[in-house]
């Protein structure tokens, strides 16, 4: 076999490898979820690492998003005469896009990145190696907690970005627009409602706004957990794993969202 | 693993941060549930329809124009002749407005807000008719169908376009005083004329309508009008006789025999000019004798009455002695 | 992927080994006469402490052992330590001595031939089971390893907490104990973290956690490099009073030599790939192979 192919064949399957051992490595944490002994401790500090210390930036992307939005939208809608339906429009860009995808590409920034640099220490100090030798799967002890805590917290996040997103959007309605608060949330409502319930009462809205974050702090935990278990070759390897953990789940977020988003297009109905 | 017996502020701040998403859910269901009556029974109702048109099973139902409901399911009915009962679509609507949807309620397709959604809004029933009820049919009134009144409004605005533009010259031609048109509105003698014409024809017509006028008459007698057509047919005769070269007048027409007699008269008609104007022999006494005048008067005024009856008889007259036409 | 995690040697590490041609030569010849007091007072006295102990029963065993990762580290490596035994693997920096070490741990799976753990094979096993064996086994890692996110009293206490139903009295008694065995205050390091302690004050915790759980095997990897002359001999004390008072089975990597002959009952010396010489350190010192007097660094010629 020339040279050329047989390194394309180690390459192709390198890749494979690495496909499979993110696959494994997630269903193993899955797992784990449900598996004793639960580390509990764990997780609620995983959970005010990711949740509670990302609240400031998630707080300001998020009232500026809904600004800018409201702004966009009121410059667009004014030439419709169509100001009214600013609500409309930062409600539905807020929920079912911008909040989630927003908040999980801070969160990637934020925590991905710690997580894959002290996973990636750990690994290079032979903490991994010291918790398998103290009798502790390290998947259940460091991936599991950090997987369940993004499980969570991404989609309370997401929650509090939409809202304070909408906010914003309400601020600058009535600043710019001069449209009174009561109408701006009625027809933030009105939007919500108009787009459907699932099963009567779920809004389809919110299905999407919360199927996301949840599928994306899986994403960003698992992503950030790979990269920093795998890390080799000392401290320059931390900086490596960290780096390709913010690019992968980056990229990764923003992928999986076209496809959850066409997929749940096509489960829900939208009115 | 033991559960700690101490609650750190870490946890405390995991929880708070947890309860308020769980508060902005609650507030948002809450307010959901105000917009779209998500917490009130629901009755359902069926309704056919010939075509979907971009509705979805979860889409919205409107009850004037109020969120009342959403649609529950759209299916397709087997295929058969009633192409107005394609589909059947089943609506879960807020049980308070069961009063208001009576038999003689109307659902219809129409397009709202502003992506152009498609919700069914159905109309209130008027009190003569009884409220429906779970799993009844409600009545289909057809909507419109949008493409079809675009196109047939685009070939009315055309015309429309033309006829204004023909008005628009029409009138300008008419404001600068152009044409009858023109004149009629900028000259005030035509104005005038026209005044005296219509007094004079209005004096005409008042005459006209006088029942014992010619006029009159001749507007409601028939006896006139079959006269006429008798005339007419007669006429018509006539002048076939006439083209027939055979008869009198035929000959006079292409014979030139007649023609050089009268030359001649003439000719003899001028020396008997002379011998008149000399007042002499008859004629001559005729002209300058006041006798003979008065009786060649009289003559003549007896032979007026004897012409008289032969136009009212002619037959008495001309039967069997005048030949003129087509004697056979 | 923990599966078989792949660990790298931080090069600090390498740098630090303080035994190497080069140390050698700096040793003085005071130490080196110190070096042979200690083989001729304590050795007959733990031979004979060893042999006395010692059962037939081996506790730790590698059969034709290989292993390699882009290329080969070891090679057809055999070796057994029998109950009671301390054991030191010798032999220059990157021969694979952690290596061993981690084979024995089954953190690590060989290419070829089969690790025992008293008398069980490990190498088959699946990753939960080899959770279990590894609890037989305390650990002392080359940089220590102390989880870094915890204190030092929940890092030694960590392997009580995960398998042991005790609770936190018994624990905090457990852990103040171990921390008195490896001549720390605990009163004075149980609330602080890895980052704050010495070098030599961190060996020792990790030693204390290691042998918190009480088990029959302690692994040692370089226990004494990096430290004083003074620590490295509380150390070494303390090897050999764990394997003297519970009867530990030990297997200690080390360079450092004087350390080596005083506490251990057999030695193993790795040089390309395989194991050139294994006896005991009466044998070592005594031995006529070129290679093994320079190991040395002569001193006995
Ligand atoms: N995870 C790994 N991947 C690739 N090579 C490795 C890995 N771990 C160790 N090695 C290589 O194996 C060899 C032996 O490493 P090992 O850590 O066992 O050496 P050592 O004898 O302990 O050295 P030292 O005395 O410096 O601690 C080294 O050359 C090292 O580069
Ligand atoms: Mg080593």
């Amino acid at each position: 076999m020339p040279a050329f192919l047989t390194r394309l064949n180690d390459a192709a399957k390198s890749k494979i490898l690495t496909l499979q051992e993110y696959f494994v490595l997630a269903g193993k944490a899955l797992r784990f979820i449900v598996a004793r002994p639960f580390y509990g401790q764990d997780v609620v500090q995983q959970m005010d690492e990711i949740g509670v210390k990302s609240l400031g930036i998630v707080l300001l992307t998020g009232l500026f998003t809904g600004m800018v939005l409201a702004l966009q939208s009121s410059v667009q809608l004014k030439t419709f005469g169509a100001s009214m339906y600013i609500g409309n429009l930062v409600s539905a860009s807020m929920i079912r896009e911008l909040g989630p995808v927003l908040a999980g590409l801070m969160v990637a920034g934020r925590v991905g990145s710690g997580i894959a640099a002290q996973l990636g220490s750990m690994r290079v100090t032979e903490q991994i190696d010291a918790l398998n030798t103290l009798g502790t799967d390290p998947i259940k002890k460091l991936v599991t907690p950090r997987l369940l805590a993004a499980l969570i917290m991404l989609p309370v996040l997401t929650i509090i970005n939409d809202f304070v997103g909408i906010i914003g959007g309400n601020i600058i309605a009535s600043l710019v627009v001069g449209l009174p608060s009561a109408q701006y949330w009625r027809t933030v409502w009105v939007q919500i409602a108009s787009d459907g319930f699932a099963l009567r009462y779920i809004p389809n809205d919110f299905i999407q706004g919360l199927t996301k974050p949840i599928v994306f702090g899986g994403l960003i935990a698992i992503t950030a957990c790979y990269f920093g278990l795998g890390t080799t070759g000392g401290t320059e390897g931390v900086g490596q794993s960290t780096t390709r953990t913010v690019v992968t789940s980056s990229i990764l977020i923003l992928i999986v969202d076209y496809f959850i988003t066409q997929l749940l297009l096509s489960v829900l109905t939208y009115g | 693993m033991k559960r700690p017996s101490f609650i750190t502020w870490e946890q405390l701040k995991v929880g708070l941060l947890i309860a308020a998403a769980l508060a902005v859910i609650g507030i948002a269901i809450y307010r959901l549930g105000q917009a779209a009556n998500l917490f009130s029974r629901r009755y359902e109702l069926l309704a056919y329809l010939p075509n979907a048109s971009g509705l979805q099973a979860g889409g919205v139902v409107y009850v004037a124009g109020q969120y009342a409901g959403t649609i529950k399911s759209i299916d397709f009915l087997p295929v058969d002749n009633d192409t107005l009962r394609n589909l059947r679509v089943r609506l879960a609507i807020d049980h308070a407005l069961q009063d208001q949807v009576r038999s003689d309620s109307k659902a219809k397709v129409r397009t709202l807000g502003l992506l152009g959604d498609k919700v069914i809004d159905i109309s209130i029933g008027t009190p003569r008719y009884s409220a429906l009820r779970d799993g009844d049919t409600i009545a289909v009134a057809p909507s419109l169908d949008y493409e079809a009144v675009l196109a047939q409004a685009a070939g009315a605005v055309n015309d429309m376009v033309d006829l204004t533009h023909d008005l628009r010259q029409i009138t300008s031609s008419v404001v600068e005083g152009k044409g009858t048109m023109g004149q009629l509105l900028t000259n005030r003698a035509l104005y005038d004329q026209f005044v005296g014409t219509m007094s004079r024809a209005n004096a005409m017509l008042a005459r006209v309508e006088n029942p014992n006028g010619t006029f009159a008459r001749l507007l409601d007698d028939p006896t006139l009008y079959n006269r006429f057509v008798s005339v007419v047919t007669s006429a018509d005769s006539l002048v076939i006789a006439l083209n027939d070269k055979n008869g009198t007048i035929g000959k006079l027409l292409r014979d030139d025999t007649l023609y050089t007699h009268i030359v001649g008269m003439a000719i003899a008609g001028d020396s008997l000019m002379k011998t008149l104007s000399n007042g002499q022999g008859f004629a001559g006494r005729l002209l300058n004798d006041p006798a003979l005048y008065d009786r060649i008067n009289k003559l003549t005024t007896d032979l007026g009455a004897i012409l008289e009856d032969v136009r009212k008889d002619p037959r008495r007259y001309t039967r069997g002695v005048i030949c003129v036409f087509r004697c056979k | 992927m923990a599966d078989r995690p792949r660990v790298s040697e931080p090069d600090h590490d390498r740098r630090s080994g303080d035994v190497g041609p080069a140390a050698d030569e700096r040793k003085s010849a005071a130490v080196r006469h110190a070096i042979r007091s200690e083989l001729a007072v304590d050795a007959p006295k733990d031979d004979a402490h060893a042999a006395k102990r010692a059962s037939e029963t081996s506790i730790v065993e590698l059969q034709h052992v290989s292993l390699a990762f882009d290329v080969p580290i070891i090679e057809d490596i055999s070796l057994i330590t029998r109950e009671g035994e301390t054991m030191a693997i010798v032999g220059e920096s990157g021969t694979g001595k952690s290596t061993i070490l981690k084979l024995v741990l089954r953190l690590l799976v060989p290419d070829r031939g089969r690790v025992l753990i008293e008398g069980e094979d490990i190498t088959p096993l699946s990753f939960e089971e080899a959770l279990a064996v590894r609890q037989k086994m305390g650990m002392v890692f080359q940089g220590a390893a102390l989880f870094d996110s915890m204190s030092v009293f929940e890092n030694v206490a960590y392997p009580l907490r995960e398998h042991t139903d005790m609770n936190d009295d018994e624990i905090e008694q457990r852990v103040r104990e171990k921390l008195q065995f490896v001549d720390l205050d605990p009163d004075r390091v149980i609330d602080q973290f890895p980052a704050e302690l010495s070098g030599g004050m961190r060996k020792r915790v990790g030693i204390a956690r290691g042998m918190a759980n009480n088990p029959r095997i302690m692994l040692y990897d370089e226990p004494t490099s990096g430290l004083d002359p003074l620590t490295t001999g509380t150390i070494t004390r303390l090897i050999m009073k764990l394997q003297r008072e519970l009867g530990v089975t030990s297997l200690v990597v080390s360079h450092d030599i004087r350390a080596v002959f005083r506490m251990a009952s057999k030695v193993a010396l790795l040089h390309d790939r395989r194991i050139t010489f294994f006896g005991t350190p009466e044998e070592m010192a005594g031995s006529e192979d070129q290679y093994i007097q320079d190991f040395l660094g002569g001193f006995t010629t």
